[in-house]
C-alpha cells in the first residue's frame, strides 16, 4: 500500500526551486512579500502532527513545510492572536499502532488540535483523536478514514478530486471515448481505481481496469494489456515512469493522463521525452506562478525550510494548512482558539481563502465520499517540452461525475 | 505471433531482474551458507547511489546523521556514475562479511536469518533518512526503444537485460566448476577444516565470494533502475520472489536459478494476459501470489520428508530455557503487570498494554522456533486472519466475548496447518522462505480482499463485554482503561504459563527432540510429521490470541498492521530477546516491540522513532553474533542480581511459612 501514497507528490519542483532561488534572493529587498515583520509572545498554543517518516515511504517534506510556515506565522503575523504557535511532532511508519501510539503521546502532551499530515496508520490514529475530541486541521486524505473523519477540514481533495478533474479532462477536451486504468495492484490502488472507473463510466467512457502488480519490477505486460485505448490512465503512484515508458515501448498509441507525480522533475527526466502530452490534475498554482500566495509562499520556504525540501504538492499541503489556520484565527476570538473553536471556524460552510489553491468551502459535501475535504477545484497541467505547463483553463471540477 | 507469447515475452523483464538478484543470492550462499534476506536491500541502496550521482553528482554513504554527504560534480555519466556504485558495492560487501557474516560462519541458520534481516532493516532505513522514499528512476542504460516482431511491439532493453542474466549465469556457472577459485569456494564450503590443510583459507575465499556476490547485487540494483523506480519499499521486496527463484535452485545452481527467475517473471506476465481474457479470475493480487503457491508446492513435493543423515543436526541451537514454577511466576507477573497499568497513563498505558499484546505473539514463535526449531516468517499473517475474523463472526454471526475471540484464534490454525505442510520436508532458512512466500500470498489474496479486511479503512472491531459488563479499552472519556489492560494481561499470562507446561509435556519433549535431531527423534518413535504440525497449529493459534488482544486494542483491525513486513520484524525482536524462552517473548514486548512500553517512552521523551530501524538493524545483527541465545538467556547483571534477591527472599519467606506451619 505504501507505494501507492506517494499520489500526492507533486509536479511542482524544478522550476519551483529556480523561482524559490531567485525569490530567496531578493527577500531581503524591501519589496519582500513577507511583508513587516510581527513577532509572536506569550504562551505558545501547542499542535500536534503525525507524519509518515519512518519505514520504507516517507514524506519528510510535509512537516518542514509546516514548520516553515509556523515560523513565518511567528514572526511575521503575530501567531494566533498574538500567541506562538508550537509544533510536536511524532514519526509514524505508517502502521496503524504505530499512529494510534503517536496519538497519545500527543494527546498526553495536551496538544489543542493535530495539524493534519501523511498518515496512512489514519485508522489507528483516528479513533484517539475522536476519543480525546481532537480536530485534525489540513492533512492529506490518502485513507478513507480521514476522508470522512467529522473532527476534519482538509483543504484538497486527493483520490477524487485530481483523479475526476483530469479524467473529466480527458473526456471533455481530448475526446476520449474509452479508458484503460492501470491501477496498483493493493488495497489503494483499488480504491483510487474504483474511484476513476466510476467517474469515467458516469462520462460515458468504456473502461478496464488494470492491475500492476506492485512486486513486478517491470510493467510491460500491464502495458501491454492498454493497447487499444484512446487513454491510459496511470494510477501508479510508485512506477510512473517505467509505466508510462512501458506503455509507449509497447505500441500504446493513446493518450496518457494520471497522477501530478508523474510530472514531477526527476519523473519526467527519468521517463524522458514520451512524457510529453502527459495531462494531470494539481490543486495548487505552481509556486513559480505570477500569484501573490505563489510569490509569499517561495518566500517562505526559501527563508525557513531546509534547502533540500522536496518541493511537492504536499509539502504545499504543509504549509497551506498553517497559512489557513493562521487566517481562520483572526476571524475568531481568541477564546475559541480550541479544537472544537478551529474546527467551528473552518467548517463555518463560508468560503475561505485557500493559499495557494483555490478558496474552500466545508459544507461536507464537497467532494462525494469525502466529507472532510473542502475543496474540490484543480487546475489541469500538462508536460510540454520536458516542462509542466498550467493549461490556460480556469480551475475545473470533475468530483461532480464521482457517484459512489 | 500468439498475443500470449508476446505476454511471455514481456515477462522477460521482471524475470531477469528476479534472476539476477538469485544468482547473488545463491553465491552468497555456496561461499557463506548465508541466505541473505538483506541482499535486494544492499542493491537498493547502490542504486540510490548511482541515479543520484547520475542526476545531480551527490554520493552518500549508508549511514545517517554522521558526515555522509559528497558532491563529486554536477551529475556523472553513466560509466563513472556506475564504477564508484559499483566500488561503494565492493566495499559494502566487504565490511558486511567481515564485521556481520564471518563471525556468523559457526552459528545457526537461524542467527544467519535473523543477521541479514538486520541489514534489511538498516539499509532500508537508512536509504529512506539518505534520499527520502520518494520513487527515483532514470534514462534506460541498457540500448532502448522498440522492436517489431510479428507485428507486436516489445521493449529491447527487455531482451538485452535477459541476455545479461544468461551470460552472468553461464559465467558464475564455468567460473565455479572450472576456475581454482571456483573449485577452491566449493571446496572450503563442503569442508572448511578439509579446505584449511590443503592451504585454503575458508575465510578469505569467503571474503572475496561476498564482495563479488554484493557487486553483483549492486550491478542488478543499477539495471533494475530503469525498468522499475529505486525506492525503499519495492526494492527491498523483489527478495522475495528472488528468495523464491534461489529456493527452486537449490541455492547451488546458477542455472537454474536463471531459468527459474526468467520463468516466474513470464508466469506473472501471462496471468496478467489470462486476467484480461478470463474476467471471471480474481484480479487482486493472482500474478503476486500463483507463482509462489508453484514453487511451495513444487519446493514440498521435491523435497526428502525425512532429513539426511547430518542435515537436520546443527551445531547450536539457540539454549532454550526451562520455566521454574511456571503458575507461580505467571501469578507474579500478573501481579507486576496490574501494578504497573495502575500506575501508568495514557499513553505510556496503553503502550504497556501494546507489550503484553506482542508478548503474546513471541509466545507463538518461543513454541514454533524456540520449542522446535522451524523458523516461520508468517506469524502476523496467522495474527491478522483472527483478527479480521473477529470482526466477521462479532458482526455477522452476533457472537459475543469470550466466544468470538476463541472462536477467531481458531481459524488461524487452518492456516498454520497449511503453512506447515511444507514443513514435513523443508528445514531451516528453505523453511523461512517458504513461508515468507506465504505470508506474502496471504498479503496479497487475503488481506487486498476489501470484503474480508475492510480495505484502507479497515473494520471496526466492537469492543468485549461479557455479562453487560464493557470490558473495552475505551468507555466515554476513558481510555485506555485498566480494566482492559488487565483482561490482556490475564490472557497474556494464562497463555504464558500455558506454553511453559507445554515446555516439560511429552509433546513439549517431542518438539524439542526434533529440533535436537529429526533422525534420532524418528528413530525414538517420535512422529516428527504430527508433531511439527501440533507445533504449526498451536502456535498459529497463540499468534491468533494475539491478532484478537490486538483488534480489541486497536479497535479497528486494517492490513498493514499484519503486512509481511511486521512478520519479520516480530522474528527480530523475539530473536534478539530469546527465542528460545517466556521470558525472552515477555522481554521482547516490553522491550523491543515497535509500540511497546519501552519503544514509546524513549520516543515521547526523545522523539527519535525515525531512527528506530536503523537501531533495531544494528541491534538484530549484534545479537545474532554476540548472544545468539538472545538478551534472555544472559540478562544484564543489574538485572541478575535483582532477581536472585527476590527469590532468594522469597525462599526464605517459603521456608519459613513451612517451619511455622509445621
Amino acid at each position: 500500500m505504501q507505494s501507492r501514497l506517494k499520489a500526492a507528490t507533486g509536479a511542482l519542483a524544478l522550476a519551483g526551486c529556480v523561482a524559490l532561488a531567485m525569490t530567496g534572493a531578493s527577500v531581503s529587498s524591501a519589496a519582500s512579500p513577507l511583508g513587516a515583520a510581527k513577532k509572536a509572545t506569550g504562551k505558545p498554543i501547542v499542535f500536534g502532527m503525525i507524519n509518515l517518516e519512518a519505514g520504507p515511504v516517507t514524506f519528510p517534506e510535509i512537516r518542514q513545510a509546516a514548520q516553515a510556515g509556523i515560523s513565518y506565522v511567528n514572526n511575521y503575523r503575530g501567531g494566533l492572536h498574538g500567541r506562538p504557535i508550537k509544533l510536536l511532532t511524532c514519526t509514524t511508519d505508517g502502521q496503524p499502532a504505530t499512529s494510534a501510539r503517536c496519538a497519545n503521546q500527543l494527546a498526553d502532551k495536551g496538544v489543542v488540535a493535530m495539524l493534519g499530515a501523511a498518515d496512512t496508520g489514519a485508522s489507528g490514529s483516528y479513533p484517539v483523536y475522536n476519543r480525546k475530541k481532537l480536530s485534525v486541521i489540513g492533512g492529506l486524505p490518502f485513507t478513507p478514514v480521514e476522508s470522512n473523519a467529522k473532527n476534519g477540514a482538509i483543504f484538497l481533495s486527493v483520490s477524487v478530486g485530481d483523479n475526476a478533474a483530469v479524467t473529466a479532462y480527458a473526456a471533455k477536451k481530448l475526446g476520449a471515448k474509452s479508458m484503460a486504468i492501470l491501477q496498483a495492484s493493493d488495497n489503494q490502488g483499488k480504491y483510487s481505481g474504483s474511484i476513476i472507473a466510476n467517474v469515467a463510466k458516469n462520462l460515458g467512457l468504456k473502461t478496464t481496469q488494470i492491475d500492476v502488480t506492485s512486486g513486478a519490477p517491470d510493467q510491460s505486460a500491464p502495458a501491454a494489456a492498454a493497447a487499444g485505448y484512446d487513454i491510459a490512465f496511470v494510477e501508479t503512484p510508485g512506477s510512473c515512469p517505467p509505466v508510462i515508458k512501458a506503455l509507449r515501448s509497447t505500441g500504446f498509441k493513446g493518450k496518457i493522463i494520471g497522477l501530478d507525480n508523474c510530472a514531477s522533475p526527476p519523473a519526467i527526466a527519468a521517463t524522458g521525452s514520451v512524457i510529453n502530452g502527459f495531462w494531470f490534475a494539481q490543486p495548487y498554482y505552481d509556486i513559480d506562478a505570477n500569484k501573490p500566495d505563489a510569490r509569499l509562499g517561495a518566500a517562505i520556504l526559501a527563508k525557513y525550510a531546509p534547502k533540500n525540501i522536496a518541493l511537492d504538492t504536499l509539502a504545499l499541503a504543509g504549509l497551506s494548512e498553517v497559512m489557513n489556520l493562521q487566517q481562520v484565527s483572526t476571524t475568531i476570538p481568541a477564546s475559541k482558539l480550541t479544537s472544537a473553536g478551529i474546527l467551528a471556524a473552518i467548517k463555518d460552510g463560508k468560503v475561505h481563502p485557500n493559499f495557494m489553491g483555490h478558496p474552500y468551502q466545508c459544507t461536507g459535501k464537497m467532494v462525494p465520499a469525502q466529507s472532510a475535504s473542502c475543496d474540490k477545484w484543480e487546475l489541469i497541467k500538462a508536460v510540454q517540452g520536458g516542462k509542466v505547463v498550467t493549461l490556460n483553463a480556469p480551475w475545473t471540477v470533475g468530483a461532480n461525475y464521482y457517484k459512489p | 505471433m500468439s498475443s500470449y507469447v508476446l505476454f511471455l515475452l514481456l515477462g522477460l523483464g521482471s524475470g531477469a531482474v528476479y534472476a539476477i538478484l538469485a544468482l547473488g543470492l545463491v553465491l552468497k550462499y555456496r561461499s557463506a551458507g548465508v541466505v541473505d534476506f538483506g541482499h535486494s536491500a544492499v542493491a537498493m541502496y547502490v542504486a540510490y547511489v548511482y541515479v543520484y550521482l547520475r542526476q545531480d553528482g551527490t554520493f552518500q554513504l549508508p549511514w545517517p546523521v554522521l558526515p555522509h554527504h559528497f558532491s563529486v560534480g554536477d551529475g556523472l555519466a553513466v560509466a563513472p556514475a556506475m564504477v564508484v556504485s559499483l566500488a561503494l558495492a565492493a566495499v559494502l560487501g566487504a565490511v558486511l562479511y567481515l564485521l556481520v557474516y564471518r563471525p556468523l560462519r559457526g552459528a545457526t541458520p537461524l542467527a544467519r536469518v535473523c543477521a541479514s534481516v538486520g541489514t534489511l532493516l538498516y539499509f532500508q532505513a537508512v536509504g529512506v533518512l539518505n534520499y527520502t522514499s520518494n520513487s527515483q528512476s532514470t534514462p534506460a542504460i541498457l540500448p532502448g526503444g522498440s522492436i517489431e516482431i510479428a507485428g507486436v511491439t516489445f521493449p529491447a532493453d527487455r531482451l538485452w537485460f535477459a541476455g545479461i542474466v544468461i551470460a552472468l549465469a553461464a559465467l558464475l556457472a564455468a567460473a565455479y566448476h572450472f576456475t581454482r577459485f571456483g573449485l577452491a569456494t566449493r571446496a572450503a564450503a563442503e569442508n572448511d577444516r578439509g579446505a584449511a590443510v590443503m592451504g585454503i583459507s575458508a575465510e578469505r575465499l569467503g571474503l572475496y565470494n561476498w564482495v563479488i556476490a554484493t557487486v553483483l547485487a549492486g550491478l542488478a540494483g543499477i539495471l533494475i533502475a530503469p525498468i522499475s523506480t529505486v525506492d525503499a519499499a519495492t526494492y527491498t521486496l523483489f527478495v522475495v520472489p528472488a528468495l523464491g527463484v534461489a529456493l527452486v535452485a537449490r541455492f547451488r545452481s546458477f542455472g537454474l536459478a536463471a531459468l527459474a527467475g526468467l520463468l516466474l517473471g513470464m508466469t506473472q506476465s501471462e496471468i496478467t494476459k489470462l486476467q484480461a481474457v478470463w474476467e471471471w479470475l480474481p484480479h487482486q493480487g493472482l500474478p503476486d501470489a500463483v507463482p509462489f503457491v508453484v514453487i511451495v508446492v513444487t519446493m514440498t513435493l521435491l523435497t526428502r520428508a525425512v532429513a539426511a543423515r547430518g542435515e537436520s543436526v546443527v551445531a547450536q541451537l539457540p539454549s532454550i530455557g526451562r520455566p521454574r514454577a511456571p503458575w507461580m511466576t505467571a501469578a507474579g507477573c500478573f501481579a507486576a503487570g496490574t501494578v504497573a497499568l495502575v500506575l501508568l497513563h495514557g499513553s505510556l498505558r496503553n503502550a504497556m498494554i501494546t507489550s503484553f499484546v506482542s508478548a503474546c505473539l513471541g509466545f507463538s514463535l518461543v513454541v514454533l522456533t524456540g520449542y522446535v526449531g522451524q523458523v516461520s516468517l508468517a506469524q502476523m499473517s496467522f495474527a491478522g486472519i483472527s483478527a479480521f475474523v473477529l470482526v466477521h463472526i462479532t458482526n455477522g454471526w452476533g457472537l459475543g466475548f469470550p466466544i468470538a475471540p476463541l472462536v477467531a484464534s481458531l481459524f488461524a490454525v487452518p492456516l498454520g496447518l497449511i503453512v506447515g505442510v511444507p514443513a514435513l520436508r523443508l528445514r531451516g532458512v528453505n523453511l523461512a522462505v517458504v513461508t515468507l512466500a506465504a505470508a506474502t500470498t496471504v498479503d496479497a489474496l487475503v488481506f487486498n480482499w476489501t470484503w474480508f479486511t475492510g480495505g484502507l479503512a479497515g473494520k471496526d472491531v466492537a469492543d468485549p463485554t461479557l455479562l453487560g459488563w464493557d470490558l473495552g479499552i475505551a468507555k466515554g472519556d476513558a481510555y485506555p482503561r485498566v480494566i482492559f489492560g488487565v483482561l490482556v494481561l490475564l490472557v497474556v499470562c494464562v497463555v504464558g504459563a500455558l506454553v511453559a507446561r507445554l515446555r516439560d509435556s511429552p509433546t513439549g519433549r517431542s518438539m524439542i527432540a526434533i529440533r535436537s535431531n529429526e533422525r534420532a527423534a524418528a528413530a525414538a518413535g517420535i512422529r516428527v510429521a504430527r508433531t511439527k504440525l501440533i507445533a504449526f497449529a498451536l502456535s498459529a493459534w497463540i499468534a491468533g490470541i494475539g491478532g484478537v488482544l490486538l483488534a480489541y486494542q486497536t479497535q479497528t483491525v486494517s492490513p498493514p498492521s499484519f503486512a509481511t513486513f511486521t512478520s519479520l520484524n516480530l522474528l527480530a525482536v523475539v530473536f534478539i530477546a530469546g527465542i528460545g524462552r517466556i521470558g525472552g517473548a515477555a522481554f521482547s514486548g516490553v522491550m523491543m516491540a515497535a509500540n511497546g512500553f519501552f519503544v514509546a517512552f524513549v520516543d515521547k521523551e526523545l522523539n527519535v522513532g525515525k531512527y528506530q530501524l536503523i537501531v533495531a538493524g544494528i541491534l538484530l545483527a549484534l545479537t545474532a553474533i554476540k548472544q545468539p541465545d538472545g538478551v534472555a538467556a544472559n540478562p544484564p547483571p543489574p538485572l541478575v542480581k535483582l532477581g536472585r534477591r527476590i527469590e532468594a527472599s522469597w525462599r526464605t519467606r517459603r521456608r519459613i511459612e513451612q517451619v511455622t506451619s509445621s
